[in-house]
């Protein structure tokens, strides 16, 4: 694995990085060509973009601003096949070091709870300080909820009868499980800041037939997800 | 407090001037043309509500269009940012309207969801729970803080920026003459205000009026953030010792509270 700094060419690898990364999360943004232009031409960050090479392919990147000397660590993202191995922690060593040379006053990073990169960058920091800002869901409209899960599961390879309220659907052919619960339940499983294992056991979900099957199912369908927004609004 | 109609509607770009007030008031420095083009930029759909009352912009609350992805699966959500109302018009519900409307429109457009950023410590946390906004994740902040002087430097000449475009701190700015020591086992720093801002320089300068000791963890957590400065300060991390009204007014200024 070699990094170094990032190249313009290597610009729509990194996209390709962000979207593999969103594939298997919950939360990251939707980012548009627009996004990642006005991105690219962000002064602050002149030399603090790196990217991590395998075998000559983009699998990681980091992107750093300094502004004044008040430096950040914006983005660590890497592909989900280089989960385990040193690409992440090597990234924010490397953008860490290059902020560094810029005579910092300071280093920070905001990071959902979620984010992959959160531990590396706390051991390599600082422990992140006792919360003090929050990112708030809540349901507009619980048929159009409804339709939003639907679309999620059938992704998943999902056979569920889902119940929430008052109103039903199904995903995929003969479900194997109906699992009823609160839209409030259904969005916050969704964007993964509940655990389905946690909502059955206080019984905010509820898995018929009560069977080991429909159980495993219904599990499926809502796989363990913590939600990681890069881009607060 | 004021009476008066209030028509809530979008905003329009002859909103800028007005917006920019709202703005200053609640974030800090900003201008109308700042305004203006983000009202012009086009990443993603939006509607900026305002509140006017008796034609003037008192409130706003923008929605911003934008998709989060569940496994790649593309879901709209109805983003809610820039919250604020303009400083005489606090506290007669506009926001809440506001907000009730923006989840209105959310809802017309077929949007399951609403989601947003906001801090432990703003008032407006209440409102956001009480309109159903019950599915939270906190956010992490790290900090590794090389130089402290010159961090609390940069903080304070954003402060004196922000106080200089800010009513109720801009009386703070006029009349407070007070020397404030921050003193940590590692560093010490001098803070002392004329009408123009804040100066912070290293070291002990002069008999402080207000003095503020503990280990500097505690010290920075407290920037802009009113429950770490009163649980540092209840716990005793934190020490701030000083005429009781100066305290209060250097907690104001250190955690940017201006709402009580």
């Amino acid at each position: 694995m070699r990094i170094r700094a990032m190249r313009p060419k290597d610009r729509s690898a990194v996209r390709k990085v962000y979207e593999a990364r969103a594939r298997v999360s919950a939360g990251p943004m939707e980012r548009r060509d627009v996004y990642w232009r006005l991105r690219w031409r962000d002064r602050r960050s002149k030399g603090l973009d790196l990217v991590a090479e395998t075998r000559g392919e983009v699998v990681g990147y980091a992107l750093g601003s300094s502004d004044g000397g008040v430096t950040a660590v914006n983005e660590v993202v890497w592909r989900p096949e280089a989960d385990g191995t040193d690409v992440g922690p090597g990234l924010v060593k490397e953008v860490l070091r290059r902020l560094n040379r810029r005579k910092a006053i300071s280093f920070a990073a905001f990071e959902m709870e979620g984010s992959p990169a959160l531990p590396f960058l706390e051991k390599a920091i600082a422990p992140a300080r006792p919360p003090n800002s929050v990112f708030m869901a809540g349901v507009a409209d619980a048929r159009a909820l409804l339709a939003d899960a639907i679309r999620v599961l059938r992704g998943r390879r999902a056979r569920l009868r889902l119940r929430v309220g008052g109103l039903t659907a199904t995903v995929g052919r003969g479900p194997e499980a109906t699992v009823s619960m609160d839209a409030n339940v259904l969005l916050g499983l969704l964007l993964g800041i509940r655990d389905f294992n946690a909502e059955v056991s206080a019984r905010r979900v509820r898995v018929a037939p009560r069977t080991a099957v429909a159980r495993a199912a219904a599990r499926a369908g809502f796989p363990p997800r913590r939600i990681w927004i890069a881009d607060a609004w | 407090m004021r009476k008066g109609r209030v028509v809530i509607r979008s905003a329009t770009l002859r909103d800028a001037v007005g917006l920019a007030v709202v703005y200053r008031h609640a974030f800090g420095p900003g201008t109308a043309a700042g305004v203006r083009r983000a009202l012009r930029r086009g990443d993603f759909p939006r509607d900026l509500l305002v509140a006017l009352v008796d034609g003037v912009v008192a409130s706003t609350v923008e929605v911003q269009y934008r998709k989060l992805l569940v496994d790649g699966v593309p879901l709209w959500t109805g983003g809610i940012a820039g919250v604020a109302t303009r400083w005489e018009y606090r506290g007669r519900g506009l926001a809440t309207r506001l907000m009730r409307e923006a989840i209105r429109r959310i809802r017309a457009r077929g949007i399951s969801n609403t989601t947003l950023f906001t801090g432990h410590q703003l008032p407006a946390i209440r409102i956001y729970q009480r309109l159903g906004y019950s599915e939270t994740s906190d956010w992490r902040v790290l900090y590794d803080i090389r130089r402290p002087v010159a961090w609390i430097a940069k903080r304070f000449e954003w402060r004196s920026r922000w106080m200089r475009q800010t009513p109720g701190a801009r009386e703070i700015l006029r009349t407070w003459r007070r020397r404030v020591l921050l003193a940590t086992p590692d560093w010490s720093a001098t803070i002392t205000c004329d009408e123009k801002g804040f100066a912070v320089r290293s070291g002990r300068r002069g008999r402080p009026d207000v003095a503020m000791r503990g280990p500097s963890s505690a010290i920075f957590y407290s920037f802009g953030d009113r429950l770490a400065f009163d649980a540092n300060v209840r716990s005793g991390k934190v020490r701030v010792v000083g005429p009781p009204q100066a305290v209060r007014i250097w907690r104001r200024i250190l955690t940017l509270e201006w709402t009580e």
